[in-house]
Formats: C-alpha cells, structure tokens, sequence
C-alpha cells in the first residue's frame, strides 16, 4: 500500500535548483533508501517529507491526503537527525519522553513508555544519565528511542551513522534493521554510503543532482545498474566507452565483443560498464585483451590491480597478486559486459 | 623585569585603583563633617543614612528602575536576537548595524537623543522617561550577548522539537531557551550592572524630582557632599564584594 | 523557523523608535532654530565660535588620557597574563571589582584625596611644599578620567595577551630572538587587537564625558560635554546642543572607521566594536 506520495516536487534554493520535478511513491513498512552523493538532493526531500521545507511546486500525500502545508509538529512521522540533536538541558529520561509531555499525557503513562524505549534500543537503566556523558552510539541509540516513543508511522533518518566509527556503524546497523521489522514502521534513510544502503534497504533510490536515476532493490541495482553514473555510484566500475553495432555486438577498448544486450539504435555510442570482480586475468596470449599491470594494491581479501589497455585503465579485483610491468591478458565474459544509453534515467524506458 | 619590580609596579596601580574607595569606607566611620581630616571613629553616618528620605529613595529608585529595565530589556533583547536570527543575511546586518549604534555612541549623545525624542513625544520627564531610557541603551547589549549562543544552537535542535510534536511556541519555552539562557543570564546582568551604574542617561532623561543615586551623587557634589553618601557607598561596595565572592566560589564549586 | 521572525517586533519598534526616530529628530534639531525654521546657524555659530576651542582641548585630554592608559595599563596587562592561572584570576578580579562602585562616588573619592584640605596635601604639608591647587584643575580631569577608564585597557589587553599562544613565544626564542626583540616583532604586534578595543573604549567616553569634569574640574574646564549638557540644563538651547551633539557623533564614527580600516591591515581584522562588547561582558562575568 503507498504510505507517502511526492507528486511533481521541485525545490530551488536562491538560484540552485535542488529537486526538479520529482515523483516517489513509498510503500507502507518499507526500508527505503535516498542514496547519492552530497548535493543530489536527498537530504531536502526528506526534510520535505518531514516539514521541514517547504516544496516549490508539487505535492506531498500521506495515505492520500494532502499534507504540503501541514507544520512538522502536526505529521505522523519523526525524524532521526545526523547529529541526533538530543537535548542537552535534558537527562536521558525527559529527552526521551519530550514528545510524549508535549502530548500532554502523564507521567504514570509516560514511565513505562520511555522504559519500553529505552529497552528497545538496549539502554536500560541510563534514565538519569546527562546526554553530553553518553557515547556516540548512546547517544543514537537515545535519539532513536526519543523519535520512536510517539510511534510514528514512518521514521526518516538522515546519515545517522556519520559521525560514528566503522565497527559501530555496522553493529547500529545490524540493530536499527532489527527495530525497524520488529516495530514493522516505515524507515526512509538518507546515506551517501553505498555500502549501507545496499545492506540495509528493501529498495534503494539513486539521485543525482535532484533527479531519480534508478529505483529498485538492492540486487536490481547493484547487478543491472541503468546508466554508467549508476553503476559508477554503486560499488566500483570500469565505465568505457562504447559502439554498439547490432544486437549483441559491441566494440569497446578496440575490440569487437559478444554481449547479451540488444534494442538499440545501429552503431550507437554507449556506456560499456565492467565490474571489476568479473575481469579475468589470464597469460597474454590467452587475453581477449592485452595490457600491462600498473600497480598492484592488497586489500585484504582481494587484490586490486590497475591494468594499461591501451589508452585506456581497467580496475581488477583478483585474489592471485601480480607484478608490477607484467603483461597479462583480459577475459570478460558476455553476461558481465553492461551496455548503458548515455544519459538514461529512471522512467525513460516507458517513453 | 625582575618579579620585584614587578609586584610593586602592579602594587601601585592598585593603590591607585583603590585609592577612592578606601578613602570613602574610611571616612564614612568618620566622627566629623570636615574632609580630609580625621575626627574619630563613628557610625553616625550609617545611623542617619536610615533617616534620609532623599537618599533612600534614591536607592530604592535606582534598583526598581533598574529590575524593570532588566526585566523589559532581556525580554525585548531575547526575542530579538531569536528573531534577527532568521533574518537574511543583508537585512541581518543592517539590523544589526542598529544595534551596534548605541553601544558605540557616547552616552551623552544617546541621552540627547532620547531627551528629543521625549520631548516630540510631549511625555513627562519621570519615571517612565526614565526607565524607557534605561531600557532603550541596555537591549543592545542584551541582544549581543544572546546572539552567539544562538549562533551555536544547532538548526536541528528546534528542528528535533518540532518534529516531536512540539509547537513553536512549546520549542521556544521547552528547547531554545533553556539552551540559550546562560546567554540571556549574562545578557540581563549586563543589563543590570549598566543600569545601576548609569549616570548619563538617567541624567538627562529624569525630572519631576525622580533621582538615582548617580544623579543624587552629581547634584550633590556640588553643593558638598554628605558623609552619608560615604556610609552608603561602603555599603554597596561590601554587599557587591560579597556577592561577587559568592559567585565565584559557586562556579568554581561547580567546575569541580 | 520563520514563525520566530515575528519574535523580533519589540525589538524592531525600539530600534526604529530608539535610534532612527531619535538619531532623526536629533538632526532635525539641528538643523533648525527654535522656530522651527529651517538653518545651518547652529552649524555656523559652532565652527566659528570659541565651541570649536573646546572641542580641541576635549581631544587633547582624551588623548593624553587614552595614551597615559595606554602607557599604564599595557605593563599592567603584560604582567598579569605571565602570571599562575589562579593569581591571574584574582588580579584581574581585582581589577574588575572597583567597577562595581558607582563610578562618581568613586570620583568623588578623589574630591576627599585631592582639595585643599585634602589628604594628599596633608601628606605633604610636612614637606613644606603644600597646600598645592590640585583640584578643579585640567590636570584632575585627565586624572579621574585616567582613573575611571584605565580598567577598559586593562582588560580588552589582557584578554588577547592572555589568549596569545604560548608556543609562538617559544618559537620566538628558539629562532634566536631576545626577550625584548621577542616583545617587539612577536606580542606586541599581536596585541594590537586588544590596543585597538582599548584605545576606543577609553577615547569614546573620555571625549564625550561631562560628569567627570563636572566633579573635579569645577567650573574652570570645559569640555565639549559640558557645552553640550548645559545647553539641555541651562540655556535650553536644544538646537545648537543637537547640532553640537552630531557633530561630536560624526567625529566619531569617521575615527571608528579610520581605526577599522587600519584593522584590515593586519591579519587579524578585529572589528573595535566586537571587542568592546566582548569586553564589557567579561567585566561583568568576572
């Protein structure tokens, strides 16, 4: 069921248009994720849907009702800041049960709510503790229970794990996808972090200079990305430039190849995108490919060589180190060549 | 320099720094009326200082005017500064600029000022001239110190209230100034002390017999001054000593 | 956010009443008589009479009160930043506490110390050299102005030698240079912010100060603040002591202008008025 609509959204600051005519429906208990990099406009449209701007032009609907106007205070959905803005004049407790004494409600009501909460994120007992005494990750933990105790219906979250360091991001991870099923609320998560948002998400949406790119689950994009900017953002890439002769026949690199692609115009120049994991290093004269080892990098689990095509540089991830100035050769397999149209975007396909 | 040239360096300009003061608290014991010479020790002067109807009413003058200053000027220079804060950038500046005015202008020129305004405005020269002079040189000062905590606040922070159901005016009571108020307390001790000390504005606004201690002291320095004044100043200047020492021994109590 | 726009309201009617209006009315003052018609009388009787005299005695001893401040309160500043944080404090408390005093009994003080009969010439009557006129003097007048405004150089100069960092003097010694080399080429020109606060901190009142003359000054030296009150309290010629009053306004903010632009020339600009403000509410959170 669609939770929350934008209808044609545009959003401009001064003379910087931010958002450009953007739809999004978002369904009900989904883990949906804005990724793009900083700038693309994923922060604003959240702080759209949370009230906090205004759009331009467009609309927003929450389960069919118009909600464009409605000030944040009155909207069923709360948010997880990126710098948790917990109260600092508060203890841990009031912090905590803010939203609830704003409703008015008591305080026998509101003990056993902000206990729950307080389990729920794993802090019991902090109740008296001051907030500027308490860890990054506390503090997150508390910010989160603070959004959740007046049970939102959607809960946005923006680039909460910034601040905090590799091994907690990935255990706040692992929790904040436990509570979001367990409460069955949806979550909408903004993060530049590819990684995250692959981890975390039932759909990602990619943006791009306020533009939706692609919508799709995590696989979806990660394994059929819809343009070379796609494919570039999520996870790495080797982007070539490409013509595409006839069905299943492209030259890339200065070699013909066998693709599984088809549809498109007669020698059209296209984006040709190669993950590195599926280049095979082979001997020379075994190589669809020849070219030299650039440099070699150990990245712990694999090695990540940059290798000479030509004019051209492919990145290869691979678990057999190489030399440096060896010759090797290059096997890409048919199903691993993507073949992009320049500049296609989400939606563009049903034109 | 050696640490003895040093210490009497410092010594001196000391001296000279208390030099008054001390020479006040110890005439206001004086038996006599004569200055300059020492009659004996009394407390006389205290004793009638309770007496003087002119002196206390000066004094009750200069703290009522100066709690209503305080009291209008931080709440006028609070919701300022909140205001300015949304300002854009330029009309920021310009207002800003405003209030700079009469922090950097001679009192006497404010005072003028006021004194014309009065005048065009047809008010009695009293009271209420009185404290509207107060309150108008002392909300700048306000204003500045409650800005940069403003400056400091988190957009995200009023942000986060409202997103919890908070109205803006529950986020304005419940979240921005508990935040900014120890700028508020410094903005309206400011606001207090300049008040209290002020001579020049209570000078040229009052009238009607309306008279601080400032004023009190200038019109009697004329025609001689009272060795009450003394006793009195000793006063003042010992509660404010003691009232400073408990302050500070309660922030550094409250560092530790 | 914007809701909070309209929390500004009071304060933007007390800043149009309190200082466009006023400033406005003010100039309008001036540039009448007591008609009500239009004149530059006011303007000319003040450039051509003996006002413009006193406006430059006024400047004389507000100079010679900023720099015997400066010369006194400079060392003073210096000294105690060098000191353990804890004597540092008191000192500067120290400093802070006769502030506390209403301003004129404290310059009355000096009335006890310095008359005829006074202590000081008491003092010195064994010596043979007494009584001496010291009081209603010019000289008593820069006395108690240096007296009252000597804490506004202390301060904003404490306040940026204290915050000066320690390793830049280390770094001063260890390129070679002695301590009075290290003084001149290192804090000294580092200080200047701090001068610069100071220096109009103890300018702006002292130009424009009446009170102060009035207490030790008797009726034998006029400044222009004496001028300027008595033409509110005595002639009640509001005309000519607006005029009076804009120009000394103008004076000043050409001079503000002037020190700030000598600001931007060094790299740390700090705006004099940023500093006075700073200033004066540390004097109170002392």
């Amino acid at each position: 069921m669609t939770q929350i609509e934008l209808q044609n959204i545009s959003k401009a600051f001064g003379s910087m248009t931010v958002i450009n005519d953007l739809s999004l429906e978002i369904e009900d208990a989904e883990f949906l994720t804005l990724l793009g990099p900083s700038g693309c406009g994923k922060t604003t449209i959240l702080r759209i849907i949370g009230g906090f701007e205004q759009p331009d032009r467009g609309r927003v609907l929450f389960e069919g009702k118009d909600i464009t106007n409605l000030p944040a205070y009155q909207r069923p959905v709360n948010t997880l800041f990126q710098s948790y803005s917990l109260f600092p004049h508060l203890n841990v407790y009031d912090n905590v049960a803010f939203g609830l004494k704003i409703q008015g409600l008591k305080d026998n009501e509101i003990r056993p709510r902000v206990e729950e909460m307080l389990r729920l994120v794993n802090l019991s007992g902090y109740e008296k503790r001051s907030v500027d005494r308490l860890s990054g990750g506390q503090q997150q933990r508390i910010a989160m229970a603070r959004a959740l105790i007046n049970r939102p219906e959607v809960l946005l979250l923006d680039e909460p794990f910034g601040a905090l360091d590799l091994k907690l991001r990935k255990d706040m991870q692992i929790e904040m996808k436990r509570i979001q099923q367990q409460l069955g609320i949806t979550f909408i998560f903004v993060t530049h972090d590819q990684e995250e948002a692959l981890t975390l998400s039932d759909r990602i949406i990619v943006l791009n200079e306020g533009i939706i790119q692609q919508i799709g689950s995590p696989t979806d994009i990660y394994n059929e990305p819809i343009n070379a900017y796609v494919a570039d953002f999520i996870g790495e890439s080797n982007i070539l430039e490409g013509v595409m002769h006839a069905d299943y026949d492209v030259t890339f690199s200065g070699r013909r190849f066998t693709c599984v692609d088809f549809d498109f115009y007669p020698d059209e120049a296209v984006d040709v995108v190669i993950r590195p994991e599926d280049v095979t290093i082979v001997s020379p004269e075994k190589g669809m490919l020849e070219g030299v080892v650039l440099s070699c990098l150990f990245m712990g689990v694999h090695y990540e060589l940059q290798i000479r095509v030509g004019q051209e540089l492919y990145l290869v991830h691979t678990t057999i180190p190489r030399k440096i100035d060896q010759h090797v050769g290059i096997v890409i397999a048919p199903d691993d060549i993507h073949i992009m149209r320049k500049g296609e975007v989400e939606g563009d396909e049903d034109i | 320099m050696s640490k003895f040239w040093q210490r009497l360096y410092m010594g001196l300009i000391f001296g000279f720094l208390y030099a008054p003061i001390a020479v006040l608290i110890v005439f206001s014991f004086n038996e006599g009326k004569t200055r300059g010479s020492w009659d004996g020790f009394s407390l006389t002067w205290y004793q009638q200082l309770w007496q003087d109807s002119e002196i206390l009413s000066a004094v009750t003058n200069t703290f009522l005017v100066a709690i209503i200053t305080t009291i209008a000027a931080t709440i006028i220079g609070t919701l300022g500064a909140i205001g300015i804060e949304q300002y854009r950038s330029k009309q920021k500046t310009l207002i800003l600029g405003l209030n700079q005015i009469p922090v950097i202008n001679p009192d006497i020129v404010m005072a003028v000022g006021l004194m014309v305004l009065y005048r065009s405005l047809d008010l009695d020269f009293g009271y209420l001239t009185l404290i509207l002079g107060h309150i108008a040189f002392t909300v700048p000062y306000v204003v500045l110190s409650v800005l940069p905590k403003l400056k400091q606040m988190p957009r995200s922070l009023p942000e986060a209230a409202m997103d919890l159901g908070a109205t803006p005016m529950q986020t304005l009571w419940q979240v921005i100034i508990p935040y900014i108020r120890p700028g508020i307390i410094s903005g309206a001790l400011m606001a207090f002390t300049l008040s209290i000390d002020d001579f020049v504005i209570s000078f040229f606004t009052t009238g009607n017999g309306v008279e601080t201690i400032s004023t009190m002291v200038f019109s009697m320095a004329r025609r001689g001054i009272n060795p009450k004044i003394n006793a009195l100043s000793a006063i003042i200047f010992v509660t404010m000593l003691v009232l400073m020492l408990i302050m500070n021994i309660r922030t550094e109590r409250a560092k530790r | 956010m914007k809701t909070y726009k309209r929390a500004a309201a009071p304060f933007l009617l007390w800043a149009a009443m309190f200082i466009i209006i006023s400033l406005v009315m003010v100039l309008y003052y001036s540039f009448t008589n007591e008609a009500g018609q239009l004149t530059l009388a006011n303007f000319q009787r003040f450039f051509t009479g003996s006002t413009l005299g006193t406006l430059w005695r006024s400047l004389k001893v507000a100079f010679l009160t900023t720099v015997i401040c400066l010369i006194l309160g400079y060392p003073l500043a210096y000294i105690i930043s060098n000191m353990k944080v804890n004597f540092r404090t008191t000192a500067i408390m120290l400093v802070v506490i006769p502030m506390w005093m209403n301003f004129l009994l404290r310059t009355y003080g000096w009335v006890t110390i310095l008359s005829k009969n006074g202590i000081l010439n008491s003092l010195l009557r064994p010596l043979g050299i007494a009584p001496l006129d010291l009081l209603y003097t010019e000289g008593a007048v820069t006395l108690g102005m240096v007296y009252n405004f000597l804490p506004f150089m202390i301060l904003p100069i404490y306040t940026v030698l204290e915050k000066m960092d320690h390793g830049l003097l280390e770094a001063a010694a260890d390129l070679g240079a002695n301590k009075w080399n290290t003084f001149l080429k290192v804090i000294l020109p580092l200080s200047l912010p701090g001068i610069a606060s100071g220096v109009s901190m103890v300018f702006i009142p002292a130009i424009s100060t009446f009170e102060i003359t009035a207490l030790l000054g008797g009726n034998k030296t006029n400044l222009i603040g004496n001028v300027i009150e008595q033409q509110f309290t005595v002639t009640g010629d509001w005309n000519y002591g607006s005029a009076m009053s804009m120009i000394l306004m103008i004076f000043l903010v050409i001079s503000l202008l002037f020190s700030r632009n000598e600001d931007t020339d060094n790299e740390q600009p700090t705006p004099t008025h940023v500093m006075t403000e700073e200033r004066r509410r540390e004097v109170i959170d002392v």
